[in-house]
């Protein structure tokens, strides 16, 4: 059986300027699994908490619209993740989309352990599928807080993807935003993502978000600023 | 329900209230005023997979020691800067990333890192630079491109790398080649790049390429208190952006703003 959980903690520098968090979540169950997005609103600007709410919103809407009867993997990522952004477009209220960019990291598993993971901009996706470990996301070339995001960059060629299968117990899809992967040594992401699902399985969903706040408000690299969001999708 | 026991459910009702607005309300608690360190947090199960470090922001100091920065204290003054910039780097504590400080020399035939990349509060001492023989800036450009792509020294969690280049005269080897390298590499390009220009014979056709921030330009130095007075602007705005909540955006960097008579308060 298929378990999630997740939780979004506004980070110390939008708190010392009384701003809203602007990482958004949205976990819902789907088709006897999940589906699981985060997304991180640009810029702290004004506008940026809305950019992330409505791709996450748009998210869950575009996997949700699929034929129930048609397996998930039935359809190109590619045309996935074109008809999420024309969502995503749609339903921001303003000409220049580029005021709310935001970056989107989601996932989507089937009862049956079968899913799919799509990114575009920064943060991280690990997974552990039938037992072997591995990093969805591709290393960055640049420095800190460069990213495509939604509004702002349209190719293809600017996403991620990978397909997963959670089928084993301990088999899990992580996504988190650049406030908790750039703060994780990249040698121990391996050992990170271990303890997070066994912190996770042993919890029941409501006490695993708690546990997932306090580890990210008690985050203990000095001078955090970011926002942390986190959802994790794991076989129990 | 007897008055004890109705009392006690209140009671503990606000015993466990009180505990959980305090959690709630942990990250809003100001840091100490006297700037002692926060008492520490507690140790949670994720907290030993973080990296122990804050974000680092370099700043990498292309300093010309040529011939003629001997003239008329304009060594000194470079000196005197140098330090002052150092030091209040290291004693800025409200900081949200850690300032680092890397310095490339360049003076006679060849460039050289005479400071390795460091926490600037880690910092005891900075030599006193001679002037002395040619401009071999090309060959600055190639150390500075070289530490940029060092992912091991700028990991890429780096908040975007400050480059300030002072200089007061012609380089004397190829330098626009070097430039060019330095402009189109990976990391070299995205980095935020002041150009200061020391002497009326200074190439600031050049300086201006070398320079890519739009809100300042390359500044001139016509006396030596001009060179402190742009490491004091230096300072200030990349004070500014380490202490705000979004490091990684760009900071002014105006010399206007700054009196002759600085008290050296740091950003306001």
């Amino acid at each position: 059986m298929l378990g999630a959980a997740g939780v979004s903690v506004t980070g110390p520098g939008h708190v010392s300027l009384g701003q809203a968090n602007q990482d958004a979540i949205a976990l819902r169950g789907w088709r006897g699994g999940w589906i699981a997005a985060v997304a991180d609103g640009l810029g702290s600007r004004p506008l940026s908490g809305l950019g992330s709410r409505l791709a996450v919103q748009a998210a869950q809407q575009t996997i949700r619209s699929m034929p129930t009867e048609e397996p998930l993997r039935a359809s190109e990522p590619r045309q996935t993740a074109t008809e999420f952004y024309r969502r995503w477009l749609r339903a921001v209220p303003y000409a220049e989309k580029s005021c709310v960019a935001s970056t989107i990291l989601m996932a989507a598993c089937g009862r049956d352990g079968i899913g799919r993971v799509w990114q575009l901009g920064d943060g991280l996706v690990v997974c552990r599928s039938k037992g072997s470990f591995s990093v969805v996301t591709p290393e960055r070339l640049g420095f800190g807080n460069e990213t495509r995001a939604l509004g702002i960059h349209r190719a293809w060629s600017d996403w991620c993807t990978a397909d997963v299968a959670l089928q084993e117990r301990g088999d899990a899809v992580i996504l988190m935003t650049d406030g908790i992967s750039d703060d994780v040594r990249i040698e121990a992401l391996e050992m990170f993502t271990d303890a997070l699902v066994r912190g996770v399985m042993a919890r029941t969903r409501r006490g695993a978000r708690g546990w997932l706040r306090n580890e990210l408000v008690n985050w203990s690299t000095p001078n955090h600023t970011d926002d942390k969001t986190v959802a994790v999708i794991f076989k129990g | 329900m007897g008055w004890a026991s109705f009392n006690e459910d209140n009671e503990s009702r606000y015993h466990n209230a009180t505990i959980i607005r305090k959690r709630e309300h942990d990250a809003m608690k100001p840091e100490s005023s006297n700037g002692a360190q926060a008492p520490s947090k507690p140790l949670t199960k994720l907290k030993s997979f973080a990296v122990p470090q804050a974000r680092p922001l370099p700043v990498i100091v292309l300093a010309d020691v040529s011939g003629s920065m001997a003239e008329n204290g304009k060594i000194d003054a470079l000196n005197v800067a140098l330090r002052d910039m150092v030091a209040s780097f290291a004693k800025e504590g409200r900081l949200r990333a850690e300032i680092q400080v890397g310095l490339i020399t360049f003076g006679g035939k060849t460039a050289k890192e005479h400071l390795p990349l460091v926490a600037a509060h880690s910092i005891a001492i900075i030599d006193r630079f001679t002037a002395d023989g040619g401009t071999p800036m090309g060959a600055a450009f190639d150390v500075a491109r070289e530490l940029l792509e060092d992912r091991e020294r700028i990991p890429s969690r780096a908040y975007r790398p400050v480059l300030v280049l002072v200089s007061d005269g012609a380089p004397t080897d190829d330098w626009e080649d070097a430039l060019a390298r330095l402009q189109s590499s990976e990391r070299g390009k995205k980095v935020t790049r002041f150009a200061m220009a020391i002497g009326a014979d200074a190439d600031k056709d050049m300086l201006a390429n070398f320079a890519n921030d739009r809100e300042a330009p390359v500044f001139e130095a016509h006396e030596s208190r001009d060179i402190m007075r742009f490491f004091r602007a230096v300072t200030m705005s990349v004070v500014a952006r380490s202490a705000s909540a979004t490091p990684d955006e760009p900071a002014a960097l105006t010399l206007s703003e700054i009196p002759d008579d600085d008290l050296d308060i740091g950003a306001l």
